[in-house]
């Protein structure tokens, strides 16, 4: 309403405007007292007192000849001598500082500075970008360009890394792999030399990798073991991807030494697989000869429970990707609650150090 | 005469206070000047002391020391002296002045003029004028440099003088030719002759179609009633056509300032309309009636007019 009323204010100023510009000429043409040059120099600038600066203005509202020259001369200095027009006139007198602070007047920065920060933002953006696009570079050089070791990729190597399930590691990850090569069967026991063909194929359940990285000392979150929740975090995901070829390149190594030295060695058990009492898997011993070379055990047994190392993660062996997965803090509520009812899993978490999936009353928990 | 700072303790002793202020502040003035060329104290007292009371005591004879002290020390030291050196006939000094300024000279000189012979024209008689063609009765040029206080930058006093004896020049021309139309002189003319003939007939047709003629005429009177500032700004921006931004330039304000200074001014007028009306015996009623309808009217003859106005100019600058 009020706005209406101010339209109407306006419109009616407009025409009271256009109806007065003749007799304000007129007005004018018969004055005699106008400002002097002075004067109106001083009152475009700005430069008078505040008194007599209102006599003025009382003055420029009447006098419309005086009024068009003080708007002249207020553009000429707002201006900074640029006539439209005409060629740009040098001001005498100016330093480099006082035209610094020309620059840096609030007249000036009101427009700079959005743009400034607009370019900011835009410019973090465009970085953050980059960044983000070569991370995934990274992630993908072994992929296109593998390193073939033994009929085995550094590639998948680091794949099975990150794939915590093994029901579905063959599936996801070697796929490809699928397409040349025989059976996933076939694939999983190619890591294995000759001398390990005599023994039996281990236990689908069992299948892991054989170069799992020692876990984080800050506990840092690890891959999730379901395929799906590989999503979840995609920069965990490249950090691990990372290790894991780089582990993988160490683990070629030591399979080219150990294919040379095994025709001539028959094959020792190992220092975990008597730890177990000769209960280990053909996975198993991969982590055991992982150990002599990492110093970590692969597969541990706390309060009963044997859990096998997958990634930077601790997994119970009873663990099955068919299984609900509740993840929980360590120190939340929602621990606490669970170690009261389940105490063992309190023993759990306080001996192995990182992430854990422990099974309990046919329900995984992840702990971080 | 003035009357000094009665009532301010540091100006009741009279003229004796300011003149004391003012030697302290021309010799602060004296020594901050980068080139006083040979100016001494003895010239420039008076030039300041004109100063302080025209732009100061006269307005505010209640002055503080502490204000006219500040007054003197914000003037122009270089330009005062360069200023009062050439008044006083020093050659290096109009040398300086010349040298440092003809080129604003010409620029204001062609902004008043459409032509570069009657900008070179007016840029030769500005030097002319300055010098003091004709002589006082000391014996002495009578200059226009005498009118410099140095309160403003001296490149914005030139560009003043240029204006006004562009002004000058172009009312001499209109009397003797007795045109109005100068293309000399076209910024003040021409337009807006050719939209005000235009504007005045509408208008009046206007304003003999509208019951609210008598709005109109309590709007006028309202007006009048308005501060000196805000019928500046309503002045400059309804009836010079100025836009905000320029008239923010104008008064020293920012846009987003003047536009919410206007605002205040359409509420204020409001208000000031309708007591003006209540006191002619109108009604509410009867006020927001004559308000619709003028509002609904003006806004269809408005685009009436905006077309009219189109075609005259095209006339005219055909």
């Amino acid at each position: 309403m009020k706005e209406y009323k101010d339209k109407e204010i306006d419109l009616m100023l407009r025409s009271l405007g256009r109806q007065g510009q003749d007799p304000s000429i007129q007005e004018a043409e018969d004055r005699t007292s106008h400002l002097d040059a002075d004067e109106l120099s001083s009152y475009a600038e700005g430069a008078l007192p505040l008194a007599t600066r209102n006599l003025y203005t009382a003055h420029l509202a009447d006098c419309v000849t005086c009024r068009k020259l003080v708007t002249q001369l207020s553009f000429s200095a707002g201006g900074a001598t640029t006539i439209a027009g005409q060629p740009k006139v040098s001001e005498p007198g100016k330093s480099f500082w006082q035209q610094v602070a020309v620059l840096l007047s609030p007249r000036v920065l009101r427009y700079t500075l959005p743009v400034l920060a607009l370019l900011a933002v835009v410019t973090i953006s465009f970085v953050a970008l980059r960044q983000s696009g070569d991370s995934d570079l990274v992630a993908l050089g072994p992929r296109t360009v593998p390193v073939i070791t033994n009929e085995r990729t550094i590639d998948e190597s680091a794949s099975e890394a990150l794939t915590s399930d093994p029901g579905t590691k063959v599936e996801a990850v070697e796929t490809p792999k699928e397409q040349r090569t025989a059976s996933p069967k076939t694939v999983a026991s190619k890591p294995v030399d000759s001398a390990k063909d005599a023994q039996s194929p281990p236990p689908a359940d069992s299948q892991q990798p054989a170069y799992a990285p020692e876990p984080v000392a800050t506990a840092a979150p690890t891959a999730p073991s379901k395929r799906d929740e590989r999503n979840e975090d995609l920069a965990q995901k490249e950090e691990l991807r990372r290790d894991s070829v780089r582990d993988s390149e160490t683990e070629t190594v030591r399979r080219r030494e150990v294919t040379q030295r095994r025709p001539s060695s028959p094959r020792s058990p190992s220092v975990g697989e008597s730890a177990r009492g000769g209960r280990v898997t053909e996975a198993d011993q991969s982590s055991v000869e992982t150990n002599k070379t990492q110093g970590a055990p692969a597969t541990r047994t706390v309060a009963g429970t044997r859990f096998h190392r997958q990634g930077n993660a601790w997994v119970d062996a009873a663990y099955q990707p068919s299984m609900p997965v509740v993840n929980v803090q360590r120190g939340s509520e929602q621990f606490r609650a669970l170690v009261a009812d389940e105490p063992r899993i309190r023993t759990i978490a306080a001996e192995l150090e990182g992430e854990v999936v422990v099974v309990s009353q046919k329900k995984a928990y992840r702990i971080r | 005469m003035v009357a000094y700072g009665f009532g301010d303790p540091l100006l009741t002793s009279g003229n004796a206070q300011i003149d004391r202020i003012v030697a302290e502040g021309a010799r602060r003035l004296l020594a901050r000047a980068a080139e006083s060329y040979a100016v001494n104290l003895e010239i420039l007292l008076p030039r300041i002391r004109s100063a302080v009371e025209k732009y100061l005591l006269k307005a505010n004879p209640g002055a503080s020391e502490k204000e006219v002290v500040g007054f003197i020390d914000e003037l122009q030291a270089d330009d005062l002296c360069l200023i009062v050196a050439c008044e006083q006939g020093n050659q290096n000094a109009w040398n300086d002045l010349v040298a440092r300024f003809s080129a604003t000279v010409r620029s204001a000189a062609r902004s008043s003029s459409s032509n570069e012979d009657a900008a070179e024209d007016i840029s030769q008689s500005i030097w002319a004028e300055l010098y003091g063609l004709r002589t006082r009765a000391d014996g002495k040029p009578a200059s226009k440099l005498a009118y410099y206080s140095g309160r403003g930058s001296l490149a914005g006093w030139l560009r003043a003088v240029v204006a006004q004896l562009a002004v000058d020049q172009h009312r001499k021309q209109s009397r003797m030719v007795q045109t109005e139309q100068d293309e000399d002189f076209d910024r003040f003319s021409t337009q807006e002759r050719v939209h005000a003939t235009a504007s005045v007939h509408l208008e009046q047709s206007i304003a003999n179609k509208f019951v609210g003629a008598e709005l109109q005429k309590a709007l006028a009177k309202s007006f009048e009633g308005l501060p000196d500032e805000d019928r500046l700004l309503v002045k400059l921006y309804y009836f010079d056509g100025l836009k905000l931004r320029e008239v923010g330039s104008v008064l020293g304000v920012h846009e987003a300032t003047a536009s919410r200074r206007l605002t205040k001014i359409h509420s204020e007028l409001r208000k000031k309309v309708e007591g003006v009306l209540f006191e002619q015996g109108w009604g509410r009623a009867e006020i927001d009636r004559a308000f619709t309808e003028v509002g609904i009217d003006l806004e269809t003859d408005i685009e009436t007019l905006v077309t009219t106005e189109a075609a005259v100019e095209d006339k005219a600058g055909k």
